[in-house]
């Protein structure tokens, strides 16, 4: 029988029951249209992994590629047994590090100046750089540009290129203003110098817009293709993008004139050599955003200033 | 004060915004001052290290040209092997072969011309424009000194390709081994057998019927196709040949010289509405794959390996890849080439080949092109030929029994390719090279030893006045389009063709015509 709670609450419990039969479409809608977006969305990213764990003869069967009937990883051994492959990684891994230290420390520097709204000549600067968003040089005289620096054939002309986006010290600098005054006011009475202020103050604040930006900055180096491109002259340096490119769109049956050695091993392996690749160059990025989350998660300011 | 001042800080500003524009607009002028001091760099680097006095300093050159091997000038003991001989220091600068025009074309405009540009002639987009602007080197004078470079490519492919008489690209020839491959082990099984690969049209059209319904694969069932397509037509090579007609990319940019010696499009040619008629057929009795117009090249290779297909079109120089390909699922799998179909009138082969396949153009600002020259022609000579292909004798090769052997560690190492050899011989050596010296081997070449028959395509080069506004008025998918509507069956042939003649002249098809002949004129074709 129903007990106090229930008698005492009974009646609304039956209300709720029925507010509840009317409005039971919405989360259904919502949920389903959300699991077919869900599904859309990572059934690629399933069917490039599935095939790349795919023996020939499976993949020849044809089918739903979601998960792989039989595993090998033939075509993982044959890339990282690959010279070029290891070549291209490496490239790709010291100029996605170094590319992406270069470009938080400017970044940053920069947007703590630009927050100071009081500076003098604040104006011209602002409108300098945010200028630059809108127009620039165009593709010859840049690369005059880096050619003349003597820099084709170095990482530093890749690094550069996608050193500084103005768009990413806009969103620091936004964040950067909401950082109170009265923070920096009151360790500046304390005795603090400005790259103290900088350093100890604003900074771990800040972690968490940091972490965005050099998220943002990881992936738009490590997806650089055609500055590599252009600049790498030597095949050594190429990034795996490039390589990537290379394995997954060159018709072998109109490069004509004999098979190279690596075309026939690449024939035996197929398709599932190139999904490899794909995994390879997608997944270090993808594996970055974990170790990251922390960082926007937490940065709350916790009760720093007492207003 | 400050109104007034910030007044003229706007004004100023204006005028200074105008002023970049036109400077951006007179780009031109602006970009060939830049591009002309940058060459005289460039020159003055090339010659302080060529100086000729000195004769004792190896003259350093750079070639540009897209590779897929994992080649290094500083440690392939082959390009060590030309620098010493040659002395030359040479310098490799590569893209990835899918952007390599990009590359090139960025090259070029800033004024970076490297010494030799390997590219593919007609093909690449503003070769004719670079070649009259003076950019590549006029060899006319030069390229008859050089007997292997002569006696090694064909005069009429060379000739072929003149722009204005004069000769600013070396061809690297390249006999047009294009083929059918077909499913010998399916011959076997429906009880066909092909004539040292060639054929009349009636016999191909037996054959692919015998694939398509008398289950050549044994395995009970109704699932296989005569013959594989791509969306892109290139696969109907043969069968144009069959009707005595050619036709490339059918773009509408291709011509051909008709009785009365005016040029007109090659897809107006007799023979063509026939062609398409018999396509038609094939397609109505799923000879072809009914999917032909939805498959691209990449997809064509995945399907014919895995077995949907007994006949597709395919490489001489590339069939034991492929055969390999196909055992991976196939184990019984095996391929034979046809080379000829012999059409109703009697016309067989191909109307026209292009005859090579990527060149070597000289900068015109090279220091040494002489030298250049010499280079091109050591890669044809006897002694080069044979180390291009085979390696240094030791390191890549060894000799067994009086036949060289590779030894395939070294070749995998260095990036050369099993049959090719080295990659440079991509450069000035007939394709016919790269098939192996076996029986078999030397059976398909044989077969196809007839190609060098075929005449050059020779209709004038370049760019025409209103190509670039034709090209975006209908797209150059137009011709292809309305062939494949009449093939699948959506439009009749006889109309729908007509109406495609008529459609094209009208979407400038005319202008065009009216300007090729005016350039054979100019160019004296």
């Amino acid at each position: 029988m129903l007990n106090s709670f229930e008698m005492g609450y009974g009646s609304m419990t039956l209300n709720q029951n029925v507010k509840h039969f009317r409005f039971k479409w919405f989360p259904i809608f919502n949920y389903s249209i959300l699991a077919i977006l869900g599904i859309i969305t990572l059934y690629p990213f399933l069917s490039v992994l599935t095939v790349s764990l795919l023996p020939m003869k499976e993949y020849i069967k044809g089918g739903l590629f979601i998960f792989p009937r039989k595993i090998t990883f033939d075509a993982y051994a044959y890339i990282f047994n690959d010279n070029s492959m290891l070549m291209a990684f490496k490239s790709s891994v010291i100029v996605t590090v170094l590319g992406t230290f270069l470009s938080i420390a400017l970044t940053t520097m920069l947007a703590y100046v630009m927050s100071k709204t009081t500076l003098k000549g604040y104006k011209f600067f602002i409108n300098y750089f945010i200028f630059t968003m809108y127009f620039s040089g165009g593709i010859i005289p840049y690369y005059l540009l880096i050619r003349n620096l003597g820099l084709i054939d170095h990482y530093w002309a890749v690094i550069l290129t996608g050193a500084a986006s103005t768009y990413y010290m806009l969103i620091m600098r936004s964040y950067f203003m909401t950082i109170p005054e009265s923070l920096e006011e009151a360790a500046t009475i304390d005795g603090a110098s400005e790259i103290y202020l900088l350093f100890k103050i604003v900074l771990p604040l800040s972690l968490p817009v940091m972490a965005a930006v050099a998220l943002f900055y990881a992936v738009d180096q490590w997806n650089q293709f055609f500055w590599p491109m252009i600049f790498f002259n030597n095949r050594k340096l190429w990034t795996i993008q490039i390589i990537l490119k290379e394995m997954l769109f060159e018709s072998s049956r109109f490069m004509a004139n004999g098979a190279a050695t690596k075309e026939q091993m690449a024939g035996k392996l197929g398709p599932s050599l190139k999904m490899a690749t794909i995994v390879v160059a997608v997944l270090p990025i993808a594996m970055v955003y974990p170790f990251l989350q922390k960082y926007f998660v937490k940065g709350i300011m916790l009760g720093s200033v007492k207003a | 004060m400050v109104r007034s001042s910030r007044k003229a800080i706007s004004v100023f500003l204006a005028l200074s915004i105008v002023f970049m524009l036109l400077m951006a607009g007179c780009g031109q002028n602006a970009k060939t001052d830049t591009a002309t001091s940058a060459q005289t760099q460039v020159a003055q680097t090339a010659s302080t290290s060529a100086e000729p006095a000195k004769a004792e300093e190896p003259y350093s050159f750079s070639i540009f040209r897209s590779t897929w091997t994992d080649l290094n000038a500083e440690t392939d003991p082959v390009i060590q092997a030309i620098n010493k001989k040659l002395n030359v220091k040479i310098n490799i600068l590569t893209s990835p072969y899918e952007t390599w025009e990009d590359k090139i074309n960025l090259l070029i405009s800033s004024g970076d011309v490297p010494d030799i540009v390997v590219h593919t002639g007609p093909g690449t987009g503003n070769y004719s424009q670079w070649a009259q602007d003076g950019i590549f080197l006029d060899l006319t004078d030069l390229y008859p000194k050089y007997t292997n470079l002569t006696s090694n490519i064909p005069q009429k492919t060379v000739d072929s390709l003149k722009i204005n008489n004069k000769i600013f690209f070396v061809p690297c020839p390249y006999l047009v081994d294009a083929v059918y491959n077909v499913r010998a082990d399916w011959l076997k099984k429906v009880g066909i057998t092909i004539n040292n690969g060639e054929v009349t049209l009636d016999e191909f059209y037996n054959i692919l019927k015998a694939f398509t319904l008398n289950d050549p694969d044994g395995d009970g069932k109704n699932n296989t196709y005569g013959m594989l397509g791509e969306d892109t037509l290139t696969f109907l090579e043969f069968v144009r040949g069959a009707f005595g007609v050619d036709g490339f990319t059918d773009n509408g940019l291709y011509w051909y010289k008709d009785t009365d010696g005016q040029y007109k499009a090659t897809f107006t040619q007799p023979g063509w509405k026939d062609m398409i008629k018999w396509v038609n057929k094939i397609y109505k009795e799923k000879l072809l794959d009914p999917e032909w117009m939805l498959t691209k090249s990449q997809a064509i290779e995945d399907k014919f390996n895995a077995g949907k297909a007994g006949v597709t079109a395919g490489y001489a120089s590339t069939i034991i890849s492929n055969e390999n390909s196909l055992k991976a699922g196939n184990p019984n799998g095996e391929l034979e080439i046809i080379t000829k179909i012999t059409g109703p009138g009697k016309q067989t082969g191909f109307g026209r080949a292009q005859q090579f396949w990527m060149g070597s153009s000289i900068s015109a600002k090279a220091a040494n092109p002489q030298k250049l020259l010499e280079f091109l022609d050591y890669c044809v000579s006897p002694e080069g030929k044979e180390m291009l292909k085979y390696g240094i004798e030791g390191v890549t090769y060894q000799k067994k029994d009086g036949k060289n052997e590779i030894i395939a560690d070294a070749y995998k190492k260095y990036g050369y390719e099993q049959n090719a050899g080295h990659y440079f011989t991509m450069m000035l050596v007939p394709a016919q090279f790269n098939l192996p010296d076996t029986d078999r081997g030397n059976k398909y070449k044989q077969m196809i030893s007839w190609y060098s028959d075929i005449p050059a395509y020779d209709a004038p080069l370049g760019e025409l006045p209103s190509q670039k506004s034709y090209i975006t008025a209908q797209g150059t998918n137009m011709i292809t389009k309305a062939v494949t509507e009449m093939i699948i069956g959506k439009v009749d042939v006889d109309t729908g063709y007509d109406k495609l003649v008529q459609n094209w002249m009208s979407a400038g098809g005319e202008q065009l015509t009216k300007e090729v002949n005016e350039l054979a004129v100019k160019q004296g074709k």
